[in-house]
Formats: C-alpha cells, sequence, structure tokens
C-alpha cells in the first residue's frame, strides 16, 4: 500500500508541477500536457505537463513550471524511469525574435545486465527562435550536467572480479557500488521546429548530441550512428 | 537550508570515488596491479604489460593460443588445461584486452598483432616452431602471422575464424552483424551512456560488456535459452573500437584488410573447425576460409555455435587431438 501511494504521489508530483513541454508556453493556455516520443538516441516515451504561472513574471511574462515522466520504449529491464521537474521561460527580444529556456533538475534510473544506475542533475535548454502567429523556427542549445552516479552491480559485472589471481591472492575481489562522481556532460546543439495552434502544438527538435567525456560516444559511429538527439512532442491546452 | 547544501555538496565531493577508479567498474590491468601474472614485450615502440599464463610442462612442445575480439583469455581456459598434458600452452590477454595493460591507438595495428606474436616467441619459443590455436579474431589473426612467418609454424588450427579477407567480410557482413535500432539490449547500452561518462578507458570497458553479453553478432550458442557462460574479465573498449577501424567500415570504406596473403607458403595442413548454429559456422568455413589454404581439413561442430568451446567442449576437445601431432 506505502508503495503505491508513494508511486501515485510521485506521479501526481510530476504531472502537477509542470513540464517540460517547454513549448506550451508558445500557446495562450494556462496548462497544457505533452506526449512526447525521443531517440537520444535510446527511445523512449514520456508525458509532460506545464502550468503557466501567472503570479511570478519575469518583465511581465509568466514563467512555466512544470514536471516530465518518461520510460524507455525497448529497454533490458522495464524499471527505466526518468523524472524532471523545471521552469520555463518565454523572453520577448524585438520584433517576432524570442527566446524560448527552460532549467530542468532530473532525476534518471536505468537498469540493465552491469547493474543499476541512478543519477540526477541540472540541465539547460535555449532555443532563440523566429515565431510567427503559428510556426516558429529555433536554433537549440542545451546542457545537460550529472555529476554523481549511484552504481548497483549485478552478477554479470560481479563475474568479471572472480578468478582473477592464480591463488586468490589479491585485493580486488568484486566491482564497487556506491555513489561515485563523474564528469557527465552533454552538450546538444541543433534545431527546432513548431507548430502551434489554439488546442494543441507539435513541436520537433533534432540535435546533434556531443559528450564532452574524454572518450566521448566512442562505439556509435562504429554501427552506422551519428550521435544525435531526436525529440517529437504533440502537446494539448488542457485549461485557457 | 544553506547549511543543508552545504553538507550535500561537502558529502558528495569528498565521499565519492571516481568511476575511473581502479576496481570500480572492471578489474584492475597488470599495471594497476602487481600480482596478477605479467610479461613486459616491446611493440609500436612501447613497452606493454601482457597478462599472460600458461598451462604445462616448459619442455613440451609450444602451443600458442589466441583468443577472439570482445573477449580475453579467460573463456579459453578450458581448452588450454585440457591442451596442457602434451603441450606447454601460452596464452594471454592481447595488448589492450583482458587484464593487458591499455593501449593507445596508434598501437594496434595488423603488423602490431603480428610483432606481438613474435616478442612473446622470442621468450618462449626462440628457436621452434610452434603450434598456433586461434578463434574467431585469433584465427585471423593465426593465419596472419603463419602466412608472414610459414617456417616458424608447425601447427595451425582456426576456429571459426572472421572472413580471411576484405571481400569475404563484404559479402557476409550483413549475416554475421545483427543491429536493430528496436532491441531492446543495444537501447540499454545506448540508456547507458546517459548515465555513465565515458570519460575514461573503465567505462568503455564496461559498457563493453554489454555487447558481449547482449550479441550483436548472430548465433553465438545453439539456443539463446541458458547458454554455457562465456566468463572473461575485461573487454577492451578502445582495442574493439580501433579494431573495427583496422577492418573498415561497411558504411565508409569497405573492408581492405587481408589474413591469408602468403599462406600457400605454409605446407602443413590446417585444421578448421565450424560449428553447426553459427553465422560463421561450418558452412560459411567451408565456401570462404579452407579454400584459402593450401591443405585444410574442416570438420563441423554439431549444436555448436560461435562459442563451441563451452557448448561443445568434449567434441572441440576430440577433434583437436585428432590433429594434434603430440597426441
Amino acid at each position: 500500500m506505502k508503495t503505491a501511494i508513494f508511486i501515485f504521489s510521485l506521479s501526481f508530483l510530476a504531472l502537477i508541477s509542470q513540464a517540460q513541454n517547454h513549448f506550451g508556453l508558445l500557446q495562450n493556455a494556462r496548462q497544457t500536457a505533452q506526449v512526447q516520443f525521443t531517440a537520444n538516441p535510446a527511445l523512449s516515451m514520456g508525458f509532460d505537463y506545464l502550468m503557466r504561472v501567472e503570479k511570478v513574471k519575469i518583465k511581465g511574462k509568466p514563467i512555466g513550471i512544470g514536471a516530465s515522466l518518461a520510460f524507455p520504449l525497448f529497454s533490458q529491464s522495464q524499471l527505466d524511469i526518468d523524472v524532471s521537474l523545471g521552469a520555463s521561460y518565454l523572453a520577448e527580444i524585438k520584433n517576432n525574435w524570442h527566446i524560448l529556456s527552460r532549467l530542468k533538475y532530473g532525476f534518471y534510473h536505468t537498469e540493465d545486465i552491469n547493474g543499476r544506475f541512478f543519477n540526477h542533475g541540472l540541465r539547460l535548454d535555449l532555443y532563440p527562435m523566429y515565431r510567427k502567429k503559428t510556426w516558429a523556427f529555433a536554433g537549440h542549445l542545451a546542457l545537460d550536467y550529472r555529476p554523481f552516479v549511484h552504481i548497483t552491480h549485478k552478477e554479470y559485472a560481479k563475474k568479471a572480479f572472480q578468478d582473477l589471481y592464480p591463488n586468490n591472492d589479491g585485493n580486488y575481489a568484486m566491482p564497487q557500488s556506491g555513489w561515485f562522481s563523474q564528469n557527465l556532460l552533454f552538450v546538444n546543439y541543433g534545431i527546432a521546429i513548431t507548430y502551434t495552434k489554439e488546442k494543441w502544438n507539435v513541436n520537433f527538435t533534432i540535435d546533434y548530441a556531443r559528450s564532452l567525456a574524454k572518450l566521448g560516444n566512442v562505439f556509435m559511429p562504429d554501427i552506422g550512428i551519428i550521435p544525435f538527439s531526436a525529440n517529437l512532442g504533440i502537446g494539448y491546452r488542457l485549461a485557457k | 537550508m544553506r547549511n543543508i547544501l552545504f553538507v550535500y555538496l561537502i558529502f558528495f565531493t569528498f565521499s565519492c570515488q571516481n568511476i575511473s577508479d581502479i576496481g570500480v567498474l572492471v578489474p584492475p590491468t597488470v599495471d594497476q596491479d602487481s600480482r596478477l601474472p605479467n610479461l613486459k614485450i616491446n611493440v609500436a615502440g612501447q613497452n606493454r604489460l601482457v597478462h599472460l599464463r600458461t598451462f604445462g610442462n616448459p619442455t613440451s612442445p609450444k602451443l600458442f593460443f589466441l583468443h577472439g575480439s570482445y573477449t580475453d583469455t579467460r573463456a579459453y581456459r578450458n581448452l588450454c588445461e585440457g591442451l596442457s598434458e602434451k603441450y606447454h600452452v601460452i596464452i594471454w590477454d592481447q595488448r589492450g584486452c583482458g587484464l593487458s595493460e591499455r593501449i593507445t591507438e596508434g598501437e594496434f595495428t595488423l603488423e602490431y598483432a603480428i610483432d606481438e606474436i613474435k616478442q612473446i616467441k622470442e621468450v618462449y619459443a626462440p628457436n621452434e616452431k610452434i603450434t598456433i590455436i586461434g578463434h574467431s579474431w585469433g584465427g585471423g589473426v593465426a593465419t596472419l602471422f603463419t602466412a608472414k612467418n610459414p617456417n616458424q609454424v608447425a601447427q595451425l588450427v582456426v576456429m571459426e575464424p572472421i572472413p580471411l579477407t576484405g571481400a569475404d567480410m563484404k559479402e557476409l557482413y550483413q549475416q554475421i552483424v545483427e543491429f536493430s535500432y528496436f532491441n531492446a539490449d543495444w537501447n540499454s547500452m545506448a540508456r547507458q551512456g546517459q548515465a555513465l561518462s565515458i570519460q575514461d578507458h573503465a567505462v568503455l570497458d564496461y559498457r563493453a560488456m554489454m555487447i558481449l553479453k547482449s550479441s550483436m553478432t548472430r548465433a553465438y550458442h545453439c539456443s539463446d535459452r541458458n547458454p554455457p557462460e562465456w566468463l572473461i574479465h575485461r573487454v577492451g573498449g578502445l582495442v574493439e573500437h580501433i579494431r573495427n577501424k583496422r577492418l573498415g567500415n561497411p558504411l565508409t570504406t569497405g573492408f581492405t584488410y587481408d589474413f591469408r596473403n602468403g599462406i600457400d607458403n605454409f605446407q602443413e595442413p590446417v585444421l578448421v573447425l565450424g560449428g553447426s548454429c553459427s553465422s560463421l559456422g561450418y558452412e560459411v568455413q567451408n565456401q570462404y576460409t579452407k579454400p584459402h589454404f593450401r591443405n585444410a581439413k574442416i570438420v563441423e561442430i554439431k549444436n555448436a555455435g560461435h562459442r563451441m568451446n563451452v557448448e561443445q567442449y568434449e567434441e572441440v576437445m576430440r577433434e583437436l587431438k585428432n590433429y594434434l601431432k603430440a597426441y
């Protein structure tokens, strides 16, 4: 029962707080929801909610706060989940030029044959855009920094440490589980396009995903994949 | 609130190890732990320690065993122990793989792979012919060493070698490599890339282990239900990446390598083993590998995939003993 309450609370928190549906700010709506499909390059599906907060304004423009839940579509484990909370802001620059920004804090859990991984961190998205009544074309720059990860190794990873020393005379008996620091910094840059109507919007972002880690995404070119990230979102106005 | 934030930062900053620290993700290599057996060799102008083990009586004829890609010596210990009755078996984690010291990209070429064998032969069998058994990638390298040094090899066994020429690989690539964007294993590996930063080799190796397990190559085993374990210590992630580059890329350069150029000079019979279930199995070996040798005998290992030595150990040992002169 406690677990059910926890999951319900978590979902509720996510759904009421906001959304990574920052494109919802382009709509004349107080609340919007969005379903999104992401390839980064792992395929996932997410649900977002965005609430425009009229009481908090910057230069006369309200901010949006929101949350997001995402699940992988294909995975060795179905226990993968991403949860994030954040705020969005649409700033008017001049004429039809705007900057849409989003700052969010995310919690990410994934599990595979090697182990279970939980990390968290901050992400900033910036969309300098040219906006007309329905269409908007934007550049995209995102920084995603997750400096710590919790690892719980599974049997598969542990077995690599067995039978290591000829006479079992050595120090390393298994991989270490726990919290670890790392330098997980992704920089995404690309383009976005949105089409907004009164009640709904469609947005599409495609990025080149560059890891600033020392070795980057080494394997992907080997199997013919450019490290990329793409996101298709379909938003709907819940309340005007 | 400030205090909580301060404690939080202090806790994470000073209490955490880094994921690249020794022993966090993958076992230490011989340069990181002196208790592991090792041998220093000089290849590509670099002194490197390799993790090397020997089995059997040092006065017996020398048998060199070359492991495949995405693996190390550990997976072959059963064969090494089995053959140690009549041979002095020398097996090592090829440079950059397993518990051997990691290398840089410039240190890995086919020529350097041959130099590596020469260096080890200088230590263990400087004045005698050796028997070589190579599996998969190791079968290709064993063929190349024999082609370049036919007078230094007494016997050659290739267990499902990779296609020996780029032309063969071009024809067989689609049959060997399986990749689907909607594959759960691949998606999980990509997702792990969002959790762990590949900031150092250890993370790359850890991630490469997923390819070993999930197999983007078809038919490691006859049945994927409860296959026998393929135990390894470490996949050399960077080496696997470089190996792909050296062999060629089907999308860009094509495959230009050649393992068998000069193999005609080797007069002795060669044993080729192929599993009945593998995508590199008997049929492929019979059609593509066997014709490259002047005198080859090919044997099908029934009910075996690519990892025949764990799936049908007795059968493989029987065929090896039938071929090897010391038996």
